[in-house]
């Protein structure tokens, strides 16, 4: 059984909440309008965009009082053999100083800034290419949209120059043929300051943002959902486990999800019996798996993960498969929600006791729901004027 | 901006996963032009399939956003769904959206196939839409298995999509269909007027045949209406309800052709042979179509129903005939019905009297009584708008009095009536609320009525005093005197906390005696108690005190004493004195 509106219905009270999203774009809109007032540093501003799970819609709400994290990436033309990444990252301070006295604070590779609902993430990058100047400044590339909200039916993400926002208003436009079909660009890595902001390293945002999309298409639409499940499991049953955690753990999503997918129940439970069983040999020899990250494949996105986080990654992993896998193929609807809440909390709503559901509804017999009723429910005041 | 459904409506639908025969296709779309949201999903039978009914069928659901509360719909899908029309069924076209219009009637209780599912709807969120789509899976097995309509279900009619709000009424009973079994005539020409008291009717007259003429009766209101207008239309008999099956009102002449074809009658030939012979078809506005109903489904009791539609006209006149000839009229009625247009049905109600009062009535023969109230004041006023709506048709009222506005605190009349004589105004009123009311007004003291009729007091079944006046109630007790005549004195006290109900038997004692040894221990109590009764002056410079009920108290005194009459006509008994009392608690209870 894979009860998908009750997965639908957990999903929109795990994902951002629309204040949240607003205040991402409006946070955003107005630091860009600010940056790009700025006398100094418009100067060496060539973009600014919204990066991360907010766009690649993995994102989910932060547990408790926690505010959503939303990543900006200011784009430069500071040279990169010139400029040290701390010292580019100091040429913002004067600026949030003046704009956000108070709230802001240097971490490591990237300036925070605590708005009301959201906290903003600047991170600087040096100069990129022509090219990828160009891109940097298109409207696919800076839009405030996430997936979620551009890829419908009728509507796509592409990564060109032709590239149009949806009407959302309307809720009905359509992606001209030309535009779908345009070459995208082919992108190349950003540099961004390292964690301890000592030197350049590379990152590809768009190429991670283009191999989700894809990837949702190839999972009918599911694949962003079912990272947001299992990030929200993962925040909230193993609290614990200190690593993996956020992109990295998409990231491992992202490769043992399969394709094909029907349901996000489906998804999940295929996630993790692909996890437990493609990394069973790393967790018996006392290695961590690598993952290269999309678009830099240099790059390892565990490279932080020490085998005892893997371990203990993995075998909680692996109890919460067989979870999974028990709530999936149990055929009573209310055993059902109650294992996946088991997995997901109280967010997963419970479905009513089979037996006195108030509707006659039966699980067993192909007469289901036609079953004339033995119990009367609560009678109804019946009341005329 | 309505972006998400609430949480009561994601509870509605995810209820409907425990059904096992339901698939969700499409979840919840939010429709702005419609203001609702829309649920897209197919439902699985056991049924054996027909042409029209296959195994799966596809439906789109409508709710408001106000769900549990609001409206629900459901609909066949275009592609996918019941394509012809049912029974319980709107009628099923296809429409500008990915529904048709046949939403599904599955409310009802009544009905074999209704009265086997259980209660009625209920209006929580986890149960009201399961509820809803449980019972279209009911509805689409009875649709494949044929009972949606079984004898001795309550007959319905099927559905019309109507263009025109404007009504043909005619009056079509039980006996009166004894008569037209006695008619032999399938055909001819009707009569019907528009009443100035409301242009939206149309009130059938005269239904005329080569043999037959019927004349249907109306009451005071109708026929003494003027007219704004008047016109014709044909008619024809038919031997059941015109439908395609299962259930289809035709929309058009070559379906109503099929529909009339299948009870052997060549609905063409006839109008042809008939409107095509002279001018009739210039002046026939509608055509009207009879047939025989019960209340059930091949019950016994019939009696004749009738639909109508417009007769088209021809936008520009024909050539190449000669006017005034018969080819001419001829080739005018085939042109007609050559259109490809759209049947104007109109909306057609029988105003038979049991038809109108079936939302409230007495028991049978009551209604039929004659009565007569004296005084149509406060008492009277309301009780006779109480009598006239349960269907008492025969009233009059007897008063000499003129309306004034300090009446309308506790009077049915308003300002149209101020210094008119209240007896004629009630008439009015009454006759107005029905088309079989014969109500009349006398404005004149009783014994003036009386004494220019010499039947008066054996002309009713009923007199009721609502004078509060010994001297009225002592005439009527002197003169109603026939067996089987009532004699009924209301009158109320000061304060309206007590009603005196005194019904008197005839053929026995004198009831005038009767009444005050009746009354006796309650004008005692009333002298101990209220020795001092405090009325109000009318207004500034009158010095007419009137006394100080309120219309609350006075419905709610007078309104039991229906069925005390009403009890007392169906056991009968003895002349006495029911008093309905107000405590001081507001309780209401009833002494005899």
């Amino acid at each position: 059984m894979s009860i998908n509106t009750y997965f639908t219905d957990f999903l929109a009270s795990i994902r951002l909440t629309a204040t949240q999203k607003s205040e991402s774009k409006r946070g955003h809109k107005t630091l860009r309008e600010r940056l790009l007032a700025d006398d100094d540093l418009s100067e060496i501003i060539v973009s600014t965009f919204l990066q991360g799970s907010y766009k690649r819609s993995t994102a989910v709400r932060p547990l408790g009082d926690k505010r959503a994290d939303v990543d900006i990436i200011v784009v430069t033309d500071l040279n990169r053999s010139e400029v040290s990444p701390i010292d580019a990252l100091e040429m913002f301070e004067p600026f949030v100083e003046k704009h956000y006295k108070g709230k802001w604070e240097r971490q490591g590779r990237s300036i925070g800034i605590s708005l009301s609902y959201v906290d903003l993430d600047i991170v600087v990058t040096s100069a990129p290419s022509e090219a990828g100047e160009r891109m940097m400044k298109s409207l696919s590339v800076t839009t405030d949209l996430a997936l979620e909200d551009i890829v419908t039916r009728n509507y796509d993400w592409r990564l060109n120059s032709a590239w149009l926002e949806p009407n959302l208003e309307l809720g009905n436009s359509v992606l001209a043929e030309s535009i779908r079909s345009a070459p995208e660009w082919q992108g190349e890595p950003l540099w961004i300051p390292d964690r301890d902001a000592n030197t350049w390293e590379e990152t590809h945002p768009l190429e991670q943002i283009r191999w989700t999309r894809e990837k949702n298409k190839n999972t009918n639409g599911h694949y962003v959902n079912v990272v947001k499940a299992l990030k929200w499991w993962r925040t909230l049953k193993l609290t614990a486990i200190k690593y993996p955690k956020g992109y990295p753990v998409e990231h491992m999503i992202g490769d043992c999800c399969p394709d094909n997918i029907e349901s996000v129940a489906e998804g999940v439970v295929a996630t993790l019996r692909n996890f437990v069983d493609n990394y069973s040999t790393y967790r018996n020899n006392g290695t961590v798996p690598r993952f290269p990250d999309r678009g830099v494949p240099s790059h390892n996105v565990w490279h932080r993960i020490t085998f005892d986080d893997f371990l203990s990654f993995y075998d909680s992993t692996k109890e919460y498969c067989g979870l999974a896998e028990e709530a999936f193929n149990e055929t009573s609807l209310r055993l059902q929600t109650e294992k996946w809440r088991d997995i997901f909390g109280d967010k997963f709503p419970f479905a009513p006791n089979d037996d006195d559901s108030n509707s006659g509804g039966n699980s067993s017999g192909p007469t289901g729901g036609f079953t004339p009723r033995q119990n009367l429910s609560e009678p109804k005041q019946e009341r005329f004027a | 901006m309505i972006n998400e459904p609430s949480n009561d409506i994601r509870l509605g639908r995810r209820a409907l996963e425990s059904i096992k025969e339901y698939t969700l296709l499409n979840d919840l779309v939010y429709d702005r032009d419609l203001s609702r949201w829309v649920l897209h999903f197919s439902i699985r039978g056991y049924y054996q399939p027909t042409d029209e009914v296959p195994v799966m069928t596809n439906w789109y659901c409508l709710l408001s956003n106000e769900y549990p509360f609001g409206s629900i719909e459901i609909y066949p899908d275009s592609l996918n769904g019941i394509e012809t029309t049912f029974q319980h069924m709107s009628y099923n076209a296809t429409s500008d959206r990915a529904w048709r219009t046949g939403n599904i009637c599955i409310k009802t209780n009544l009905g074999g196939w209704g009265r086997n599912l259980f209660n009625s709807e209920p209006f929580t969120a986890s149960d009201r839409l399961h509820w809803n789509v449980t019972r279209a899976l009911a509805w689409v097995t009875a649709a494949a298995e044929g009972h949606l309509a079984q004898d001795g279900d309550p007959y319905e009619f099927p559905d019309i999509p109507k263009s025109k709000t404007s009504t043909f009424v005619f009056n079509e009973t039980s006996e009166g269909f004894e008569a037209w079994s006695e008619i032999p005539d399938e055909h001819g020409v009707f009569e019907y007027f528009v009443p100035t008291l409301n242009s939206n009717i149309r009130v059938i007259e005269r239904v005329v045949g080569k043999k037959v003429g019927l004349q249907y009766e109306w009451g005071s209101a109708i026929k003494k209406s003027t007219r704004l207008s008047e016109g014709r239309g044909y008619w024809l008999r038919l031997k059941s309800t015109p439908v395609l099956s299962p259930w289809q009102i035709p929309m058009n002449f070559s379906e109503l052709a099929t529909a009339c074809q299948v009870q052997g009658i060549n609905f063409f030939q006839i109008l042809r042979e008939n409107l095509g012979k002279n001018s009739l078809t210039d002046e026939v506005s509608h055509i009207a179509l009879g047939f025989p109903v019960g209340q059930y489904i091949n019950s016994s009791d019939q009696r004749m129903h009738w639909f109508h539609f417009e007769w088209p006209k021809l936008k520009d006149d024909i050539k190449g005939y000669k006017k005034g000839t018969s080819s001419y009229y001829r080739e005018k009625v085939d042109r007609i019905l050559s259109m490809q247009v759209s049947l104007r049905w109109t909306i057609s109600e029988n105003w038979a009297k049991d038809q109108l009062t079936a939302r409230g009535r007495l028991s049978n023969g009551f209604d039929l009584l004659r009565f007569c109230i004296i005084g149509a004041g406060a008492i009277g006023s309301s009780f006779a708008e109480l009598l006239a709506r349960l269907g008492c048709h025969s009233i009059t009222v007897v008063d000499h009095d003129i309306v004034a506005t300090g009446n309308f605190s506790r009077h049915t009349l308003d300002m149209r009536s101020c210094t008119k004589f209240k007896a004629a105004e009630l008439a009015n009123r009454l006759n107005l609320i029905f088309p079989f009311m014969e109500t009349l007004g006398k404005t004149n003291r009783l014994n003036w009525v009386a004494k220019s009729n010499s039947d008066f007091y054996r002309d009713y079944d009923i007199f009721v005093d609502a004078t509060g006046d010994d001297g009225v109630l002592a005439a009527l007790c002197s003169n109603v005197t026939e067996d089987n005549q009532l004699l009924v004195s209301l009158s109320i006290n000061v304060n309206a906390s007590e009603l005196y109900c005194f019904l008197g038997v005839t053929g026995g004692d004198d009831l005038f005696v009767r009444f005050n040894e009746l009354m006796k221990p309650w004008s005692a109590k009333q002298q101990r108690e209220e020795h001092s009764p405090v009325f109000v002056l009318e207004n500034v410079g009158c010095w007419h005190p009137v006394f100080p009920a309120r219309i609350d108290d006075i419905f709610g005194l007078l309104a039991p004493t229906i069925r005390q009459l009403e009890q007392h006509f169906i056991d009968g008994g003895n002349t006495r004195l029911v008093v309905i009392k107000r405590e001081e608690t507001g309780n209401i209870n009833i002494i005899s």
